[in-house]
């Protein structure tokens, strides 16, 4: 196959180190993702120029009655000497926030690799993109989650403060196969909700706009902020094959013989409908959907969680 | 069905190449696999089976294609009748004779009713082809189904003053009929029918126009033989010099005139008379014999300044087309010759007289010793021959450049007179002043016969004068002469060899004697011409004078250098004839037969049968009798006459076995032999034509169909 590759695209105002350290092509060859995640999130981290501690907000928020249980060295002492009740200070940082991530690892997130289009596969951007998402998480103490999605729910790493290293191992280990339905299986996840917090879906979306609509739907009725990447390959996008092909599909295993040149503007036209179509759905329903091409830098998908982040502990 | 051609089947073998590039391409496809092929199937599905449809249509296309050309080279044929569509038709090819024999009595009349009888008896869906023919052929209607519209076009149509040649109309139908024959989708049978008096000479050149096998013949026969014989005036020639001219610009002529009659053992009694200008001048009663008799009139004045139409009119019989000769006749216009001679006297002598010898043209011939040559000597003369002249210096020859100039015409015969003298250099045509003598004297050689001067004196003994003393000219080079003229058709038709530059010095070869040396040049100065002789022009110096081929030498390069043409007394209806008229005054002329209709010609060579050289166009007489050519809006009195009769061919009106005749027009046996093998009467109809329209509509189909599919790209791995 002979595929267009696309060159890697500038970011404005980075360094080049940086860049570097980002160029999803680059990151392939770490090969350890803690190595990998660290090297994302402290680059990102500098290159932003902000405090790695962010989100551990040292903002006053207020105060409230002191409660059996609460840590003794929270209460504030001053305030108690003029009225004489305790009080707790409780600051920002201090709410932890739960970010959940649901990883399509169905078979056709195994399209794409250095092999075939020079960009890594979805399922390997994915884990950058998760254990980035973990190891960003973890540094602002909040709480991480995976659950890994195909033919079901098939692997789950509850929340939890110290729960990166599981994760990580959890994403080495897992191949892309099987199928996915998502309605089913994130109506059984939202289901499992206890507790509020930010869910990040990482697939590539193969399903009709409006199932993933109503599938998403279920977990912001549960309360959960939801933040989309789709994540797709280029060449998926732009179907740059030159001559008669026949398609293997990675899923269902069906075979299609097409001429891509007679078939190309319509299949093009066909998915950047479905993009527009997921993406306003999502929009409208107040989630946020971020469209992530293999070929991106990463800092890119974890600027865009991170803007979904603060706004949601903003709205809270 | 059959293939004349089978080898050429072979080339189907290659069918296989457009096959083989098919399952080439097909091997190729590479599989990939692809993350979901959900968006691909909603794409409309049948544009994918619809491209590889159009692939698997193409491939057949292209084979069929393939398989179309080698049959048509294999040139397939079918049997008679056989893969053929729609009830066998009978197309009737009618052939009328409509020359002027068939005004003779009631023949036209019967012809039409025998045309008339015949078609009502066709049967619906039967076409007619109807050819109406004399010497040349018309078709007035081509395969129509309304068979009564032939005898509507011959209720319209009326005999022509043409002789009939009945293979000219069978040279244009066989074609159609083979074609007719041979189309495989039209099983038709093909009938000739021939209405003609059959005159005997009429059916000249059959061999080469045999009926094609197949087609069935009738002849209906509107001749009868006559007691009677037919008698006619075959030609009239005109003596002139028949004495004393009455005055000046009038000239007596005498007219004689050949009788003919169809059978030679008769023998009778009939009166001949000769008209001029409508007046009878003479008549006599003269005893026919055999099958020509002469006879002579008395001489009669023609004026110099207008043309006398006449005629010779023998007693009218049954066919009176033929009893008038007409005939034109004015005072012959002469050449004027000016022959200037040396010191030596009587040198002109011997050309003088030879000139005044001729009739045709006559000449008038004025001698001078040398001597002064002035303007008013030169005025109206046509020719100047210097006979062994001498010098020719200062006036002389200053008068004399003018008068070559402006288009006259110098005999230049070297000779004594000529040693130790000049003549000026466009004159001069000599090497040196040496003059070369031979003993037993050298011969004329390398004569050029198609040069107007040589022409038709083909027979001439060239070679057998002895030239004992010459000058040596100086014109050798072996390139065509191709001299400016005011006459292109003339100087086109010049041979000889040329040399020199143009203008004044150019000079061709017209003649060499046997040692090489040239005996006769030309050269061209303005628009009149020189020809010079290497010796003289009487016997001083050679024999030549005395040779039979001198005097038409002579006669032809007087005519040759004046630019004469004589004017024709006849022309013949439908034959080309060359016409001399003044187109410098008018492109458009009007030709008008003194009791028919005028027809308007535009004679600049763009009509068909009009070929305008020059001066000179060549029409065709319509009508028998005085055609007057003249400008459009002038009178016809005033208009140029010309006499056209009708092919004397036509006068034989013996009635040709019709039982002959069928048998030369029918197929030989030869020819049927060849196509027996298919079937014995018809010839095999090939239909490789057919295949290849296929072949043409599939390619248009196949570039159409691949017009369609978009062009393949090819992207690069950067």
């Amino acid at each position: 196959m002979t595929v267009a590759s696309p060159s890697p695209r500038p970011r404005q105002g980075a360094t080049t180190r940086i860049d570097r350290y980002l160029d999803p092509r680059v990151l392939g060859r770490i090969g350890n993702l803690q190595v990998l995640a660290k090297t994302v999130v402290e680059g990102f981290v500098s290159g932003l120029h902000r405090s790695p501690f962010l989100g551990r907000s040292m903002d006053f928020a207020e105060y409230r009655s002191y409660l059996p249980g609460d840590d003794i060295r929270q209460i504030d002492w001053k305030l108690y000497s003029r009225s004489d009740r305790y009080y707790v200070k409780q600051f920002e940082g201090d709410t932890n926030t739960n970010l959940t991530v649901l990883m399509d690892a169905s078979a056709s997130m195994a399209y794409g690799g250095s092999d075939t289009t020079g960009n890594p596969s979805k399922i390997e951007y994915a884990k950058y993109l998760a254990a980035s998402l973990g190891y960003l998480t973890q540094k602002q103490r909040d709480r991480i989650g995976l659950m890994v999605l195909g033919n079901g729910i098939r692997k789950v790493v509850p929340n939890g403060a110290k729960q990166l290293q599981t994760i990580l191992v959890e994403l080495d280990a897992t191949r892309a196969e099987g199928e996915l339905d998502l309605d089913p299986v994130l109506a059984q996840i939202a289901g499992g909700i206890r507790r509020r917090g930010l869910i990040a879906l990482l697939s590539d979306l193969y399903e009709p706009s409006d199932q993933i609509l109503r599938a998403v739907s279920k977990l912001q009725v549960r309360g959960a902020d939801v933040v989309v990447f789709h994540i797709l390959d280029p060449t998926e996008v732009a179907l740059p094959f030159s001559d008669t092909v026949e398609l293997e599909d990675l899923e269902s295993g069906g075979r299609m013989a097409i001429e891509p040149e007679v078939l190309r503007d319509r299949y093009q036209e066909r998915i950047q409908r479905h993009i527009a179509e997921v993406k306003d759905g999502l929009v409208r329903a107040g989630a946020d959907y971020h469209l992530t091409m293999t070929d991106e830098p990463l800092d890119q998908s974890l600027h865009r969680y991170l803007s979904t982040r603060l706004w949601s502990m903003k709205s809270r | 069905m059959s293939f004349l051609a089978p080898f050429f089947l072979f080339a189907g073998l290659a069918i296989a190449v457009p096959i083989l590039v098919h399952l080439r391409r097909r091997k190729t496809k590479e599989r990939f696999a692809f993350p979901s092929l959900m968006f691909l199937e909603e794409v409309p599905h049948a544009t994918i089976k619809r491209r590889r449809l159009r692939d698997l249509l193409l491939l057949a296309l292209r084979s069929l294609a393939v398989l179309l050309l080698a049959l048509a080279f294999a040139q397939p044929a079918l049997r008679s009748g056989f893969a053929t569509t729609g009830e066998p038709t009978t197309e009737v090819f009618i052939l009328v004779d409509r020359s002027a024999s068939m005004t003779i009595g009631d023949r036209w009349n019967r012809a039409k009713e025998l045309v008339q009888t015949h078609v009502q008896s066709l049967g619906p869906g039967d076409a007619v082809t109807l050819a109406l023919f004399d010497e040349t052929v018309e078709l007035p209607l081509i395969s129509v189904t309304d068979v009564a519209q032939a005898s509507r076009v011959l209720d319209e149509t009326e005999p022509r003053d043409r002789r009939t040649l009945l293979a000219s109309s069978l040279r244009v139908i066989r074609p159609m009929i083979l074609d007719l024959l041979g189309d495989p989708l039209r099983p038709s049978s093909a009938d000739v029918v021939i209405v003609s008096d059959f005159q005997r000479n009429s059916a000249l050149d059959l061999d080469e126009v045999r009926l094609p096998a197949g087609a069935k013949l009738t002849l209906l026969s509107v001749g009868e033989p006559s007691t009677d014989p037919n008698r006619w005036v075959r030609d009239v020639e005109l003596h002139r010099g028949a004495g004393p001219n009455a005055s000046p610009g009038r000239e007596r002529v005498r007219v004689s005139a050949t009788l003919g009659q169809e059978d030679a053992v008769l023998e009778g009694r009939v009166r001949v008379s000769l008209w001029l200008d409508g007046r009878e001048m003479e008549s006599k009663t003269v005893t026919v014999t055999g099958r020509s008799t002469a006879i002579a009139f008395e001489p009669i004045a023609l004026d110099a300044e207008r043309v006398s139409k006449g005629e010779v009119r023998v007693e009218p019989d049954y066919f009176a087309d033929d009893d008038v000769f007409y005939f034109t006749a004015s005072a012959a216009d002469a050449l004027t010759v000016l022959v200037v001679e040396g010191r030596r006297e009587g040198a002109g002598l011997f050309v003088q007289r030879a000139l005044e010898s001729l009739e045709a043209p006559r000449y008038r011939v004025e001698r001078t010793r040398r001597g002064e040559i002035t303007t008013a000597d030169l005025q109206g003369k046509h020719v100047v021959v210097l006979q062994d002249a001498g010098s020719v210096q200062g006036s002389s020859a200053a008068a004399l450049q003018t008068f070559v100039e402006a288009g006259g015409g110098v005999l230049v015969a070297y000779g004594r007179e000529s040693i130790g003298t000049r003549l000026p250099a466009w004159l001069d045509l000599r090497a040196n002043d040496d003059v070369k003598q031979s003993r037993s004297g050298i011969r004329l050689v390398s004569v050029a016969r198609d040069h107007p001067v040589f022409r038709t004196l083909d027979g001439g003994d060239w070679g057998s004068a002895p030239f004992f003393r010459h000058f040596e000219l100086n014109a050798s080079s072996s390139a065509p002469a191709q001299a400016p003229t005011a006459n292109p058709a003339q100087s086109s038709e010049q041979g000889g060899e040329q040399n020199g530059a143009q203008g004044g010095t150019q000079s061709a070869v017209l003649a060499r004697f046997d040692n090489g040396d040239v005996a006769l040049a030309e050269r061209r100065l303005g628009e009149g011409r020189v020809i010079a002789v290497a010796s003289t022009l009487d016997t001083d110096w050679n024999d030549f004078p005395r040779q039979g081929v001198f005097l038409g030498w002579l006669d032809r390069s007087m005519q040759y250098l004046g630019v004469f043409r004589a004017s024709e007394d006849s022309y013949t209806v439908g034959q080309p004839s060359l016409v001399e008229v003044s187109r410098d005054r008018s492109l458009e002329w009007v030709l008008q037969p003194s009791d028919g209709e005028a027809t308007h010609l535009r004679l600049d060579g763009q009509d068909e049968g009009d070929t305008a050289v020059g001066d000179e166009v060549l029409l065709n007489f319509e009508v028998a009798g005085h055609n007057s050519l003249r400008p459009p809006g002038t009178d016809v009195s005033s208009g140029r006459w010309f006499a056209a009769n009708l092919d004397r061919s036509e006068s034989e009106l013996m009635i040709a076995d019709l039982a002959v005749l069928e048998a030369q027009l029918k197929p030989d046996l030869e020819e049927r032999a060849v196509t027996a093998g298919l079937n014995p009467d018809l010839p095999p109809r090939s239909f490789w034509w057919l295949v290849l329209y296929a072949l043409l509509l599939l390619l248009v189909s196949e570039g159409f169909i691949a017009s369609r599919l978009p062009a393949r790209t090819q992207l690069s791995r950067s």
